[in-house]
């Protein structure tokens, strides 16, 4: 399960309208503690600037990953944009998913009035949809397995 | 990557550089150099 605060989906939803109908992309990094949690947006150039495609530029993909070594962080979700299609992994997201510990969020926005978002987890070519919670922040929200069961999220 | 050619969906830096502009994998290591690799993150509706 992915839970990801609104303000991340609303900047990514933002960044995918704002690019279409070539495709967007980027990433949020959050701690690397396994705790899975997002909590910095970084929108990416599509160097490939395609409704069809996209690539991370490689220079800037070396300086936002240099940054995130820099502070402990890694990829928790990598995102792009479906701009005509539905938002589920295509044969080429599958055979270039590379980040097995990453959930891939998928914005349709072939719809102008309601996006679609959806989160997989792509691993040896395998493709598992994941429920996503989206919640106002962290503090209440379901992050992971604990003993204790964790109050209700705030809807 | 069998015929020894640099994969195009794997990035590979020397000095912060791509190899892409540098003379592919043919680009010089210094002394004291870094190599980063990282793999392309790349993908798309088709």
């Amino acid at each position: 399960m992915l839970v990801i605060r609104a303000d991340l989906v609303e900047q990514m939803v933002a960044h995918a309208r704002r690019d279409h109908p070539d495709e967007a992309c980027g990433i949020l990094a959050g701690p690397d503690d396994g705790s899975g949690r997002p909590e910095r947006f970084v929108a990416m150039e599509n160097a490939e600037r395609s409704p069809t495609f996209y690539r991370f530029d490689s220079m800037e993909q070396l300086r936002v990953y240099q940054e995130m070594d820099r502070n402990d962080e890694v990829p928790v979700v990598v995102y792009h944009s479906h701009t005509a299609t539905e938002p589920y992994p295509s044969r080429t997201d599958i055979s270039l998913a590379s980040e097995p510990f990453a959930h891939y969020v998928l914005i349709g926005t072939r719809d102008p009035e309601q996006h679609e978002l959806r989160s997989y987890r792509i691993v040896d070519g395998d493709v598992a949809e994941e429920e996503v919670q989206v919640v106002e922040n962290y503090m209440f929200a379901h992050t992971g397995s604990d003993d204790v069961p964790d109050p209700a999220p705030r809807a | 990557m069998t015929d020894g050619s640099l994969h195009r969906f794997v990035n590979v830096y020397v000095n912060d550089e791509d190899v892409r502009f540098a003379g592919g994998l043919d680009a010089q290591v210094p002394d004291g150099g870094t190599v980063t690799i990282l793999p392309a993150v790349a993908g798309g509706a088709r």
